[in-house]
Formats: C-alpha cells, structure tokens, sequence
C-alpha cells in the first residue's frame, strides 16, 4: 500500500475547483489525474 | 499562516461581497449560494465527450453523472473514477462540481462518475455514506453498461467527499471488493470526535471557518454519539488501499501532511 500525501502551502480549503481564481488549483487537478493514469493504466 | 497572493484575494472578494457564512444560513439557503457562488471561481469546462445522468436502482434510487472523455468509442471500457462532492455533507451537488469532474475527465482521459448522494440534515449520518457505498456497488455491478473497467476502479473526493471515499475504500476492503486500485483524498473530513489545534489557530479567516464547520458537523451527526463511528474519526482506519492525499495548511481541520507541492 502506498500513500503519495501532498501539501499545497497557502492554499485554502476547497482551491482545487477555483481554477478561474487559482493558478494552483490546476496543479491540484493535475496531481489528481496523474496518480489516475498511474494507477488506473 | 502566510497565504498564496491569489487564495487571499477569494478570501478578499468573499469578504467584500457580503455573502453570510454558511453558519448563518438554512440548508437551503446555504446550498443555493454555494450553487450561485460556485462558477465565479471555476475556470471554463474543457470539451470532453458524452455525458448523461442515470439512476441507480434499488431501495434507494442515487443519481450519477457520468463523465467519458472524447474521441473515446462508447463501446470501449474505460477506467473510472468514482467522484464525491463536497460540502461538509450538507451542500453541493452534480451541478457544483460539473466542471471539476470534465477537467478530471479530459486529462485523466478516464470515466468519471459523480455521486449525488443524499445531504443533510434532512437525511442524517450515515445516509450519505451509505449512498456513496451502494453507488459504488452498484457502479462495479453494472460497469458493462456504463462502459467502464470495474477492475480499474478509484474512488475520491474533495472535503466531505473525501470523507466518503475513505469509507468506501474501507468497506471494500471489509467487503472483499470492489477492489478499489485508489483513493484520491482532496482536503478530507477524516474526524469529527474532537477539535485539533488548527480549530483555534485557524478558525476564522481561511475559507472554511471554525462556526461553519461546527455548523456542517451538527447538521451531519444524528447524535453525538455518532461522531465516534469509525466513519467519521481517521483513528480506527487501518490498512487503506493506494492513496493520494490533498491537503491544505490554512483550515481549521488541519491534519498531518506529507510532501509539500
């Protein structure tokens, strides 16, 4: 089992929608869809 | 806590436009701004493919949206995500979290399947863990026609959907399956049992306020005994499957982080 935890300083609760408002939040989106592909291939 | 230039600035137009804290409203009330609010902080939808709503069947009928990305032929089984909303149980829905789950879709280029499961507190803990369960279930049962891979299944979530991907991830595991190859846990909700320092540190300020999620925790618990269920308290969790844990310093349910991004 492997746990892959990921902090995002000075990010606020719920960023990872805010994209219009949040330049990180597609970091967000992007961690979340790397680790898909990973583990889903 | 020293805050990113542009989180500040939401916090900064938050501020500025008057809008109540979720505290201080009704359910309704507070699900209709979170709703209202929602698209001026959600960058525009990337194109994906079909999309179509579906209910589950059975005692409980559970609304899906599911996700397919495009130039994908409806006849080949894709990998699927099955995705919960946030909204500390109590607000959100398909429509809030229309444009997260197509940017899921578009670059993951998997199926993502969204959960309307049943809020709070018309419907008290733990109606929508069981919906996020038997959604799950029922996605994995009937991955042929929903053209989706059941041996390649995650669960995820964002806030209290984070939550209830973590107990789907359990019950699976309990269960026998379905095999749940990940869990993506976005700023979850892990314990409702007692109050961390982060409660004092950060209680007001930082989005999500120390009253509001006192607020969404008495709207979700039917008594307080239920703040001990496992469901709701990351202390009697062991043993979960592969995951990926999202998580912001400046919150009031702050927890233990690992690397930062």
């Amino acid at each position: 089992m492997s746990v892959d935890a990921v902090s995002f300083g000075g990010m606020i609760h719920g960023f990872v929608p805010m994209g219009r408002l949040i330049d990180t939040a597609f970091r967000g989106v992007s961690l979340i869809t790397g680790s898909l592909r990973q583990a889903l291939r | 806590m020293a805050l990113d230039p542009q989180a500040a600035n939401v916090i900064d137009l938050i501020v500025k436009s008057g809008r109540p804290p979720y505290h201080q409203l009704t359910p309704k009330d507070a699900r209709q701004m979170f709703r209202e609010t929602r698209p001026a902080s959600t960058p525009p939808a990337p194109q994906i493919g079909a999309v179509r709503d579906v209910l589950t069947e059975g005692a409980q009928a559970i609304p899906l949206r599911v996700y397919r990305p495009p130039g994908v032929s409806d006849s080949r089984r894709l990998p699927v995500l099955v995705y919960f909303h946030g909204g500390g149980w109590v607000i959100g829905d398909l429509e809030t979290h229309d444009v997260l789950c197509r940017q899921l879709t578009a670059e993951a280029g998997v199926s993502v399947i969204a959960v309307d499961y049943r809020l709070a507190p018309e419907h008290k803990f733990p109606a929508a863990a069981d919906d996020a369960w038997a959604a799950t279930r029922w996605i994995a049962a009937h991955a042929a026609e929903l053209g989706v891979d059941a041996d390649r299944l995650a669960v995820g979530g964002d806030s209290a959907g984070g939550n209830l991907a973590a107990v789907v991830a359990l019950l699976a595991r309990e269960a026998g399956g379905p095999r749940i190859a990940l869990q993506i846990l976005l700023y979850p909700v892990t314990d409702l049992v007692s109050e961390s320092q982060s409660y004092a540190d950060l209680a007001d300020g930082y989005m999500l306020t120390r009253d509001s999620m006192r607020w969404f925790r008495a709207q979700y618990l039917a008594k307080e005994q239920d703040a001990a269920d496992w469901r709701v308290c990351r202390r009697r969790w062991s043993s979960p499957p592969a995951t990926t844990r999202c998580v912001t310093r400046a919150k009031p349910t702050r927890g233990g982080c690992g690397r930062r991004a």
